[in-house]
């Protein structure tokens, strides 16, 4: 009995409970009651109706129809159950489901009963569990497609379970201990043989608790980086642990298979020939023994993988061992893990022999042997099936498909061949793969025309085991009897649906695997064949278009939801919540995408997609905006969980190859945290080493091949880097950034049609300056203006792009603008940039009068008047306005350069030249021709625009603006002449009030009271504003 | 001196063979394990009728009442002889029948082992006929052609009983109760019990709830205090709840039929395999599913080995699977119930 424990141990742990059971099950003996609850337990447990055995116990225990004996049990057996259950659970988050409550049973039943016969057992049952969990969370680990921090933090969970484990075992081995002590030593087999019994079973679980406590430890060991300190330090304490129970135990099972566990600590600790002397030892028992056999084999995988290591390298001792042993392998020990990894090893010894030109035999003939090991191995799903398929494809094609030799004349015939030749398919799908990577890397001709070659026959090969493989399928579907299993049977539907979707036979192939998942759902085949349905029912959906696709659709749909459900937490389920999601996410329906996203297992492969796309919908459902009658504030926080989601989704992408999702999904977090000021972190992930859109923009990634990506990823990056710049330590640093980012986009938009997209970008770039600066502490104000100025002065200097140019211009305007308005000190200093602006649209227009820049007639009206502006900022109206008038001239209904040019006589009206109010108002420079004014002034201007709705903004600030000049300038007036003057901007503003009530709006109302109310106390009224 | 004292010790030994060859050849009535804790009585069988069996033991005629009798074996019987009733006794009914067909009998033979072998051909072949893997009423026919041939047989009573049970397989209810009042005629009263739950069964098989829970009651109405009679009121509660079942008084069968499961011995496989049944069918038509499916599963499990009742489980589990989401075991619970009761009714209602 011992034997099988430690077999278990060393092997699966579903044997290990089922051997602790056996041992509780002869402890307490048969317990029938009334009700045979013990053996209708035994049975379902035995049924693996696990789920039954459960409610089943449930139902006794309120029913209490079983006996008294049994009831104060029903806690530990629902552990027990649990336990049992959750060893031959395949999804970790289900079997960590079970775990969980299996603890729960136990930890009630040791509260309840501490004298119950079963509570020691009990205990030991939850070190077990814990030693389950920490295994679950060292596969989710390793298996996650996380970040690597996440994988640490999953190792460190598990290594606190081992922990926790192995203080489970300690304390029960010093139970057993004290036990065993207070067991005379003297005992007589006549009058003691309930004693002797006891200590019997109490010297086995000692020694099996300490040879466990010792696999706690190297299990942990394994859950840190190999080579890492944590792995020596853990696996030397490992090797400590081991050694007195190897030394003292080497009769029984356990002692030797503590030599095993030495042996493979001293490889783990990098020294494989000390190990290979602990597997020879083990190799070197007698073979006849049944117990010692799956132990051999161990021993036998880890002398060949030292064999087989570059430091040890004895090919030739591996194939002598391997040979004898295989050629006495039995039927049932044929898809045993361990002897098919001794198969697939001995195959690259094969391998190894013929390379390095050491075969004692005919390389052709060692080479044939290696792929039929390989192919052996490739047929049966085992952790050497993917070693076996790799080797395959590195050997080399098989020059005719393996002949069938053995006639069909059963089901399991037929099977058999059927398994061979799919075995072989995916052996030639996978060197087809294999060769079309290499293919577009060579360049040599002959080279290619071989490889060509190859890929050709290769592709006749899976032509032809696929119509094998299929031809044999319908012999076994014909040779189906009364007798056959049900198991048999499925596994045939699977490989038939399966070989159906290959050959894109997607109707036959949805059919046969939609009855099988939902006829089968509890089978292996139909959890997997649930897979193959929804695959084959999305490939007939196609894009959609086809006759029929909205029913498919809905077809689609129901067999996701019900894969999802079905198979809750497993892969298949993921995947179909994936399909879900991307047809709720094409029907417009991002919160039922978000619903199905949270059924998603947070360690899903496919849950970074998921959320990517579910991000991706939300985001452009936000960008919709407001829907009339809803929340205004909804679209703010739609776009925060988009940008949540989206952050997840490329934290669960890290890791992986870039793909256009992850590209586009960073694009607009990136946008998002430069809107939100946090320009750092929108660096962080634009210059993420894999999957940061500018890095793979600067690698010259395919993905951003097209130049209005890559020029909308270096605009990102050059906004995120000016963003930085009031947060930065090293403003210059993120100058420079921004600054060789410009030179990126200046090549990136060389003779691209998107000239106008990237002035509007420069603009934009320039808004975020100036709000950047308004916003900034003061005492960071000056040092962000001169850095900010540096990164123009060296932009201007540096590019002769009309575009950067421009966007120098415009930001010198802003800087200057900015200065201005928070009352800068010295004017000098504003003034400084609007001359540097005036500087640049004047030799901007001096270079596309000479023909050495082409601009629209609407890019030169913009240039012209930016640079009136400007003038007009630096003070210089005079120019200014000759300069709005060259314009007007020629283009007089201009309506905003108008107001410009109107808004400048008040400037200059405001400068003390007071006779410009009235310019401002009336007008200026008749035309010699017309004898019309060209500058027309705000009275002229909110005349014509009057009866245009659209431009009643622009009026009503043309009104407000003559109401404001006339008052000004009658300031300016003598007393005598004031008083009329301030009754025409009285009337002016009473007047607009009386045929425009709402006076543009609340703002500008305030406004034009407020100003009427200075008219009012300046005529000596009473200042009752528009009341009066 | 020395010789008479050599033949006394010759005489000893030749007393000792003999003996030995007179036990070699005497018959042997195993004595039922309810009336007589399954103890043995040796001698030579020297008539039998349908309610007693005359056997000699050291030359005196003594008669045992076939009610104790559980078996008997024959001195010198055939091995086929013992390996088919064994077969019997186990419920491998085509293993029993191809053991006894190849038995040849001639007129010479004893005819109480010609007895013998007759009744258990015709019980083989009747036995499957019933869970459909024979001809119904070939084996009716045969039954009848055996007591016509042997009308003093022991079996009487238990052909008697398959005769109806053969008749209720066939549909054929007024037939039935007509051989299973036969049963009320035997001297004993728990004979007369059983003919009253079988009437009461027949009458359930009709969907006559009311006349089948009636007759139940006058079983359970009868002072009974024998472990053999007692059994058949068991059996008659059963019965009862049965019918409380289809007369919508569910809780109260369910509440009788686990008082059954409370107290009886769970060995008793025929009975707790129609325990389970009954509750079976009492929380399928409480609509409790998951319920049904436990206790039919305590036949599939537990009491497989009785064969009528196990088809009749696996029917009702191919049919209650699904409910409980379980559709892939329904497949299996179908795929048993075709192979192994294939031509059963149960499998043939299963389609």
């Amino acid at each position: 009995m011992i034997g099988e424990q430690i077999t278990a141990l060393t092997g699966s742990s579903g044997r290990f409970a089922a051997l602790v059971l056996s041992i509780l099950v002869w402890v307490v003996g048969p317990v029938w009651g009334h009700e045979p609850a013990e053996a209708f337990l035994q049975e379902l447990k035995s049924r693996g109706y696990y789920d039954l055995a459960l409610e089943y116990l449930d139902r006794l225990e309120s029913a209490r129809t079983a006996e008294e004996d049994f009831l104060p049990t029903v806690d530990y057996r629902q552990g027990e159950v649990l336990i049992q259950s959750a060893m031959q659970e395949r999804t970790l988050s289900r079997k960590q489901t079970q775990l969980d409550r299996a603890q729960r049973e136990f930890e009630k039943f040791t509260r309840e009963h501490p004298d119950h016969p079963l509570s020691r057992a009990a205990r030991g049952r939850l070190g077990e569990i814990l030693m389950e969990r920490a295994r679950i969370l060292v596969a989710q680990s390793q298996q996650s497609s996380g970040p690597p921090e996440r994988r640490e933090e999953l190792s460190a969970q598990a290594r606190q379970l081992f922990d926790q484990a192995a203080q489970t075992f300690k304390d029960n081995k010093s139970q057993l201990q004290s036990r065993l002590e207070q067991i005379p030593k003297s005992l007589s087999p006549q009058t003691d043989a309930a004693l002797i019994k006891e200590r019997d079973l109490l010297r086995s679980e000692y020694v099996q608790a300490q040879f466990v406590g010792a696999l706690v430890s190297y299990e942990q060991a394994m859950t840190f980086a190999p080579d890492s300190q944590g792995r020596r330090r853990l696996m030397q304490q490992a090797e400590e642990a081991f050694t007195p129970v190897a030394e003292k135990y080497r009769r029984r099972l356990a002692g030797l298979s503590a030599v095993l566990f030495q042996g493979r600590c001293r490889q783990q600790l990098g020294d494989p020939r000390g190990a290979l002397a602990y597997f020879e030892d083990l190799l070197s028992l007698p073979d006849g023994e049944p117990l010692l056999r799956p132990l051999k084999t161990k021993a036998l995988r880890g002398a060949m993988e030292c064999w087989l290591d570059p430091e040890v390298a004895q090919y030739e001792a591996a194939r002598q061992r391997a040979e004898p042993w295989l050629e006495q392998q039995r039927t049932a020990e044929q898809s045993d893990d361990d002897w098919l990894m001794v198969q697939i090893l001995l195959a690259e010894t094969y391998h190894q022999l013929v390379q390095t030109g050491a075969a004692g035999r005919d390389k052709t003939e060692m080479t044939g042997e290696a792929r039929r090991l390989a192919l052996d191995v490739a047929k049966y799903r085992s952790d050497a099936q993917q070693r076996a398929q790799d080797l395959l494809a590195k050997l080399g094609h098989v020059t005719q498909t393996v002949a069938q030799t053995k006639p069909i004349s059963s089901f399991d015939d037929a099977m058999t061949a059927a398994r061979d030749a799919l075995s072989q398919r995916q052996v030639a799908v996978q060197t087809i793969a294999l060769l079309q990577q290499r293919l577009p890397r060579v360049s040599e001709p002959a080279s290619r025309e071989e490889i060509e070659q190859r890929l050709a026959e290769t592709q006749a090969q899976q032509e032809q085991a696929e119509q094998s493989a299929l031809s044999l399928l319908r012999q076994a579907q014909d040779l189906v009897t009364d007798e056959t299993p049900i198991e048999g049977i499925n596994e045939l539907r699977y490989y038939l649906c399966t070989l159906y979707y290959y050959r894109e036979d997607y109707f036959a192939a949805a059919v046969l695997s939609d009855f099988l998942a939902s006829r089968f759902p509890s089978t292996e085949e139909g959890r997997r064949a649930s897979a193959v349905s929804l695959a084959s029912l999305v490939r007939l959906y196609g894009d959609g278009r086809s006759y029929g696709a909205i029913k498919l659709r809905d077809r689609i749909q129901r067999t996701a939801e019900r894969i999802a459900q079905q198979w809750k937490g497993q892969p298949e389920s993921d995947d179909a919540l994936a399909t879900l999601i991307t047809l709720a996410v094409h029907q417009d329906q991002p919160e039922s995408a978000q619903k199905y996203l949270e059924q998603m297992s947070v360690e899903s492969p496919k849950r970074a997609v998921a959320e990517l796309t579910v991000g991706q919908a939300l985001w452009s459902q936000a960008n919709q905006g407001i829907t009339p009658g809803g929340d205004p504030n909804a679209p703010g926080k739609l776009q925060a969980q988009a940008v949540g989601l989206l952050l997840q989704g490329l934290q669960h992408a890290a890791g992986q190859s870039p793909t256009a999702t992850t590209v586009a999904a960073a694009l607009v977090v990136a946008q998002h945290l430069i809107n939100t000021g946090k320009a750092s972190q929108a660096i962080q992930l634009l210059e993420d080493g894999a999957q940061g859109p500018k890095t793979l923009a600067d690698q010259g990634h395919p993905l951003l091949e097209s130049p209005e990506l890559k020029q909308r990823v270096y605009l990102l990056a050059m906004m995120a880097y000016i963003g930085a710049i009031s947060s930065s330590d090293s403003a210059d640093e993120m100058i420079d950034r921004a600054l060789s980012t410009l030179d990126q986009i200046t090549k990136t938009t060389a003779g691209s049609a998107n000239q106008q997209q990237l002035s509007s970008t420069y603009v934009l770039l320039a808004r975020r300056l100036q709000e950047q600066i308004e916003t900034a502490p003061p005492n960071r104000r000056g040092a962000m203006v001169t850095a900010f100025s540096r990164l123009l002065d060296r932009a201007a200097s540096s590019s002769g792009e009309l575009s950067v140019l421009n966007w120098a211009a415009d930001s010198y305007v802003t800087l200057g603008t900015t200065l201005q308005a928070g009352g800068s000190n010295d004017p000098a200093d504003a003034n400084s940039y609007f001359a540097k602006a005036v500087s640049i649209y004047k030799d901007v227009l001096k270079r596309i009068d000479a023909g050495k820049l082409t601009v629209t007639a609407q890019e030169r009206l913009l240039l012209d008047t930016r640079l009136a502006m400007a003038l007009r900022e630096q003070g210089e109206f005079a120019e200014a306005i000759d300069r709005f008038v060259v314009i007007l001239s020629s283009q007089p209904n201009q309506i905003y350069v108008q107001m410009e040019a109107a808004r400048t006589y008040q400037r200059w009206g405001d400068s003390g030249r007071h006779d410009a109010y009235l310019k401002s108002i009336f007008g200026d420079r008749p035309d010699p021709k017309s004898n019309r004014n060209v500058v027309w002034g705000y009275g002229r201007i909110a005349k014509l625009i009057a009866s245009k709705p659209d431009l009643r903004d622009l009026f009503h600030e043309a009104r407000y603006a003559l109401a404001e000049c006339r008052f000004q300038f009658a300031l300016q007036q003598s007393a005598a002449e004031r008083m009329e003057t301030l009754e025409q901007a009285e009337q002016d503003i009473l007047l607009t009030a009386r045929l425009y009530p709402d006076l543009g709006g609340e703002e500008r109302k305030v406004k034009y009271q407020s100003l009427l109310q200075q008219i009012q106390q300046s005529m000596g009224k009473r200042p009752t504003g528009l009341s009066s | 001196m020395k010789l008479i004292r050599s033949g006394h010790v010759i005489g000893g030994l030749m007393v000792a063979v003999l003996a030995a060859v007179q036990l070699e050849a005497q018959d042997t009535i195993t004595l039922g394990r309810r009336v007589r804790g399954g103890s043995k009585l040796l001698g030579k069988i020297t008539g039998v009728s349908p309610t007693e069996i005359t056997v000699s033991t050291s030359g005196t005629e003594r008669k045992v009442p076939v009610n104790e009798v559980a078996r008997i074996s024959l001195s010198g019987e055939p091995v086929a002889l013992r390996q088919g009733r064994t077969a019997i006794l186990a419920g491998q009914y085509e293993q029993a029948l191809e053991s006894l067909q190849g038995l040849e009998l001639s007129d010479s033979n004893d005819a109480i082992l010609r007895q013998e072998v007759g009744f258990y051909r015709v019980l083989a072949q009747a036995q499957l006929a019933l869970l459909g893997g024979g001809d119904a009423k070939e084996a009716e026919a045969a039954m009848k052609a055996f007591l016509v041939k042997e009308r003093n047989t022991y079996h009487f009573f238990e052909i008697a009983e398959v005769l109806g049970h053969l008749a209720r397989a066939a549909g054929d209810y007024a037939g039935a109760a007509r051989y299973y009042q036969q049963l009320a005629k035997a001297p004993w009263p728990e004979y007369e019990l059983r003919s009253t739950v079988l009437l009461g069964d027949a009458l359930r098989a009709q969907s006559k709830w009311d006349e089948a829970a009636a007759l139940y009651e006058r079983a359970l109405n009868v002072n009974a205090a024998d472990p053999t009679a007692v059994r058949q009121q068991t059996l008659a509660r059963i019965g009862k709840a049965a019918c409380q079942v289809e007369l919508g008084q569910v809780d109260v069968a369910i509440g009788q039929l686990q008082e059954v499961v409370a107290k009886n011995d769970p060995a008793d496989d025929p009975l707790f395999a129609q325990v389970y049944l009954a509750l079976g069918a009492a929380y399928r038509k409480a609509d409790q599913p998951l319920d049904a499916v436990l206790a039919f599963l305590h036949v599939d499990l537990l009491f497989y080995g009785q064969r009528e009742a196990h088809a009749e489980a696996l029917y009702y589990l191919t049919e209650l699977w699904p409910k409980v989401d379980q559709p892939a075991r329904a497949v299996e619970a179908r795929q048993l119930l075709q192979s192994r009761y294939a031509g059963s009714v149960w499998a043939k209602r299963a389609g």
